[in-house]
């Protein structure tokens, strides 16, 4: 899903930045060169008040553009993505698997505003925060620009959004 | 070959190494620190050592002190000038680039990347040095 909320679209960065396809080769990249595996795109699969432990990972955007990039995963998920980057199986939510999902959303973050050049040089990212929990909503101002993506690693899923301001 | 990684992520600082095992260099010894302040520290632990490492990777989003401000005071304070630095981060933006560059660092590398990646990158600096 990927939409504007408010105003009317005036440059190609503002329809590169809701094009869900960067996002999508982004996460290919990513998975593919730093865990070696392959993921798919599927519709979204995490729904609200899910009662499975969860956890979020996010990296603030700060610059061009004001926002977030977050990535949403299970905890099953999420220690097999971390177990997949470490190079070994890894069998409980630790800091190995904090660490390990920081990371891979840093570098979705990094890997995406690489693809839209107008974003590229003037676009910061933050150090990562992870968030864990059974039950928890994550409120946010309404954004300007919101992309959200889910996908499928192996048997488990995941989704990625990415939201904020132009500026 | 001794090495010194700069991340403040441990998850990031193993997957180097095993992507510079897989590129097939001869780590025997890897100096893993957490952020810029520590690199600093370990370089001035080392000063009268020869050599004082081979190669350094660093990132550059880093609490305490980043990448980019840890090449720019080591070029202040004269420590292993002679050691190539290479970044490895995803800040891949041209002005990340110039101030690493213009610190002295000799190579970039975004990531993700692969080991053959790293190895090229790697290879002529440290046939060069």
């Amino acid at each position: 899903m990927a939409t504007v909320m408010d105003g009317e679209l005036a440059s190609v960065s503002v329809s590169k930045v809701i094009n869900p396809v960067y996002l999508d080769e982004t996460v290919e990249e990513v998975f593919g060169l730093m865990l070696g595996v392959p993921v798919e795109v599927v519709e979204g699969v995490l729904q609200a008040g899910d009662e499975t432990a969860t956890m979020t990972a996010m990296i603030g955007l700060a610059g061009a553009i004001s926002g977030t990039c977050a990535m949403l995963v299970r905890s099953e998920a999420g220690i097999h993505m971390a177990g997949c980057m470490a190079g070994m199986e890894l069998t409980a939510v630790d800091e190995t698997v904090l660490d390990g999902l920081g990371e891979i959303t840093n570098m979705l973050a990094g890997a995406w505003k690489a693809k839209i050049p107008e974003l590229h040089g003037s676009v910061m990212l933050s150090v990562p925060t992870v968030v864990t929990g059974t039950q928890y909503e994550v409120h946010r101002k309404e954004p300007v620009f919101f992309v959200e993506r889910s996908y499928k690693l192996g048997e488990h899923f995941f989704t990625v959004r990415i939201y904020g301001v132009i500026h | 070959m001794k090495i010194m990684i700069v991340d403040d992520s441990t998850m990031m600082r193993k997957v180097i190494e095993r992507a510079l095992r897989q590129a097939g260099m001869n780590l025997t010894e890897v100096i893993q620190a957490n952020n810029g302040l520590e690199a600093l520290d370990f370089l001035r632990e080392s000063v009268g050592s020869e050599p004082a490492f081979d190669l350094i990777l660093s990132d550059i989003n880093m609490p305490t002190m980043d990448g980019l401000e840890f090449v720019e005071r080591r070029k202040q304070e004269g420590l292993a000038l002679g050691v190539p630095v290479v970044m490895i981060t995803t800040e891949g933006s041209s002005p990340h680039v110039m101030r690493a560059l213009a610190a002295g660092a000799k190579g970039y590398i975004c990531k993700p990347f692969t080991a053959d990646q790293i190895k090229a990158c790697v290879t002529p600096l440290l046939n060069a040095a």
